[in-house]
């Protein structure tokens, strides 16, 4: 019996590698407006709750969550498996940094690059940034510098633009972020879209953490995005 | 980032609860639920039940005209027995799919290795813990092991293609998927194998799926059932999921290899406590001669022999309800309970004077199986393990493995009751004294134990080869 007294069986079963998600989340002051907020959180809830049910041998889906807005970037949930999140709403308020998309971007790198916070086990990460509007500071070199680093680069991202239109200014920090002509930007013109669009990650998640290759980020379906935001 | 397959990618339709389809005999389904998905398409239960529908994707390369093919030989297969959903119909007009047969209340089987958050303890037991997943996986093994018997191969065993029943109070095994079921191999497309089950030669495209290709999936996968870590998942390839590629193409030793420990683990339930030397074989056989030499592979009947046996041989500890080997003092699970008294009841085969020819008098196999009975803890006896002939041709009723003989029970008390529970023959034989009683449907015969060693417990035809059973008791003082 390799167990001592003393110890249980299960002291060293570990859980499946992790499937980190992790979401940027715009609280600029302008997403107080026209409930878009409220539609924020509530997707988010229903997602994580999602997520939690997901049983596979193969990975567990963690999830955290990055916020920027008048008052900076912020980490608003470590990244944790999804079944232990209590679900804390987030506020959007205004502020003197409006709207720092390069905050965030140099908080997700900190973030991806500290094994405290997603283990070296972990799969490549899916990140989602969220936004209604367009940064209001330099923005470009923490780009830069986040899909330079190793788990930036190797991440699936995807965008989802509450409101900004194609082509406009915003729509294309969106674009460089998910730098991939495959993933569409999602626009979700309205706030009640948003649900649908996480209800859709959240299926994509399902069907990858149940997939043979977690690590395969083709599994997502660039179509999905596009009938999303036909 | 990997780009999917293939440049020019088809458009179509994304599914969505209350989609009708239709199939080839004029049918509209209404799609109800997504109840599985994998690299070739979507399983959608339907509205009305019992039935399921898979759809395709353009991009698993699988035309209607090759589907249907493929279908109509899975349907002219004589399928009868084995517990796998049969193809219905074919969808028609825009979707490349087919309808299978659905159980309810199944779940994929990978479940039972998807170690959850928190209350691991917890969750292990109460998905039946030890005993009910040997037994669901020699369920399982029972059925691939029938495909293989008929020159079949199932060709996706994965975590997610075989269902269990989803209450662990229920023992069913239900694989799905049928159109990967074939005779012959061939070499398949790498796009649709399942790495970390499918065997090296699958991976890298040197064979296609077949007997050997299913035999290595299915010891990966009850290995990992059984042991809560995946057999090529060590702590080297768990520290970087870059490695993990290299590891299921075999490229790393597995993680109990005896000599070679550069992907040794440090993870899971001890393999003494899980497996028993007979798996332990099997499982070293298949991943390291294995390996790379499919032929050298234990067949999916010598799992199911090892595993049916390592289920008969579990007792339940009267405190925690974990479920451990006989052989053990004490429950390893909450480690606060002496294991209850046994009896052993050995399977033997028993041929009458002349059944064969060259052998005038009577006479006995070697021991077949062993099935432990705890005190207070009744054991139902099945066909699987007492019948000699299950299939006895077309003029008898097909005899389903699982079908009860008798339930045998022991309070503790110096004598134990047989009870005779199915419509299948039992005899109560006292051979010094040349005395045989016929137990009636439902009967009860109490068995002093003082007198075990007399009586064996006879099933099936009288006069012609079949199995019986002794009764061993405990030698005194242990």
């Amino acid at each position: 019996m390799p167990n001592d007294q003393g110890e249980t069986p299960f002291a060293s079963v570990r859980r499946p590698r992790p499937l980190p998600v992790l979401v940027l989340a715009d609280v600029s002051g302008s997403m107080a407006e026209h409930g878009k907020i409220e539609a924020l959180n509530q997707a988010m809830a229903s997602m994580i709750g999602a997520f939690a049910r997901e049983r596979s041998p193969r990975g567990e889906i963690t999830i955290g969550v990055l916020t920027f807005g008048g008052q900076g970037a912020a980490l608003h949930l470590r990244p944790v498996p999804a079944a232990s999140v209590t679900w804390t709403n987030m506020d959007a308020v205004g502020g003197p940094s409006g709207t720092p998309m390069g905050a965030v971007f140099e908080l997700a790198r900190r973030v991806l690059d500290d094994e405290d916070l997603v283990p070296a086990s972990a799969y490549d990460p899916t990140l989602v940034l969220i936004s209604d509007g367009r940064p209001t500071s330099e923005w470009r070199p923490q780009l830069d510098r986040l899909l330079g680093s190793p788990r930036g680069g190797r991440s699936l991202r995807l965008a989802v633009a509450i409101g900004p239109e194609a082509g406009s200014a915003a729509y294309q920090v969106l674009e460089a972020f998910v730098a991939d002509p495959l993933y569409p930007v999602v626009r979700a013109e309205e706030a009640d879209r948003v649900t649908e669009i996480f209800r859709y990650l959240t299926r994509s998640m399902s069907v990858r953490v149940n997939s043979a290759r977690p690590d395969d980020v083709s599994v997502f379906d660039p179509d999905d995005l596009s009938d999303l935001s036909d | 980032m990997t780009a999917p397959a293939g440049g020019r990618r088809a458009r179509r339709r994304r599914y969505r609860t209350g989609d009708t389809v239709h199939d080839d005999r004029g049918e509209a389904l209404e799609l109800r639920e997504e109840i599985g998905g994998g690299g070739q398409g979507t399983v959608w239960s339907l509205a009305g039940g019992q039935v399921a529908a898979k759809i395709l994707k353009p991009e698993a390369g699988i035309g209607a005209g090759e589907l249907r093919t493929r279908l109509a030989a899975v349907r002219r297969f004589e399928l009868t027995g084995i517990p796998i959903a049969r193809p219905l119909t074919l969808l028609v007009g825009d979707e490349v799919g087919y309808t299978m047969e659905l159980l309810a209340g199944m779940t994929a089987i990978g479940s039972l290795a998807a170690v959850p958050y928190e209350g691991t303890a917890a969750w292990f037991q109460g998905t039946g813990g030890l005993r009910r997943r040997l037994r669901l996986l020699a369920l399982a093994a029972e059925a691939l092991d029938r495909l293989h018997a008929r020159g079949l191969a199932y060709g996706d065993v994965s975590p997610g293609n075989i269902l269990v029943s989803t209450r662990s109070e229920h023992d069913q095994v239900w694989l799905i998927d049928p159109d990967n079921v074939s005779v012959r191999a061939r070499p398949s497309d790498a796009a649709h194998v399942t790495p970390g089950y499918a065997a090296p030669e699958l991976i890298t495209g040197r064979a296609g799926q077949d007997s050997l290709t299913d035999a290595f999936a299915f010891a990966v996968l009850a290995f990992h059932v059984l042991a809560l870590v995946h057999p090529f998942q060590g702590d080297a390839v768990d520290r970087d999921p870059g490695l993990e590629p290299a590891a299921f193409r075999g490229e790393w030793p597995w993680i109990d290899h005896p000599e070679d420990h550069r992907n040794s683990s440090s993870q899971g339930l001890g393999r003494d406590l899980v497996l028993t030397g007979g798996l332990r074989r099997l499982a070293a056989l298949t991943f390291e001669d294995g390996l790379r030499r499919p032929e050298r592979r234990p067949s999916l009947r010598e799992w199911h022999d090892k595993l049916d046996q390592a289920a008969l041989l579990m007792v339940a500890c009267p405190a925690c309800g974990g479920t451990y080997h006989a052989q053990l003092s004490q429950c390893p699970w909450c480690r606060g309970c002496a294991r209850p008294s046994v009896l052993r009841c050995d399977v033997h085969g028993f041929l009458p004077a002349g059944a064969v020819p060259g052998t005038p008098d009577e006479t006995e196999t070697d021991r077949l199986r062993s099935m432990i009975l705890p005190m207070r803890q009744a054991q139902v006896v099945r066909a699987r393990t007492g019948l000699l002939c299950l299939d006895r041709g077309p003029s008898e009723i097909p005899v389903d493995p699982g079908e009860p003989l008798v339930e045998l029970a022991w309070s503790g008390a110096p004598r134990l009751t047989v009870q005779r529970v199915g419509r299948h023959d039992a005899w109560m034989v006292d051979r010094s004294a040349r005395r045989r009683v016929r137990l009636g449907a439902g009967e009860t015969w109490p068995l002093d134990l003082d007198d075990a060693g007399r009586w064996t417990l006879h099933f099936g035809v009288r006069d012609e080869a079949h199995r019986f059973m002794r009764f061993l008791t405990p030698k005194r003082g242990v």
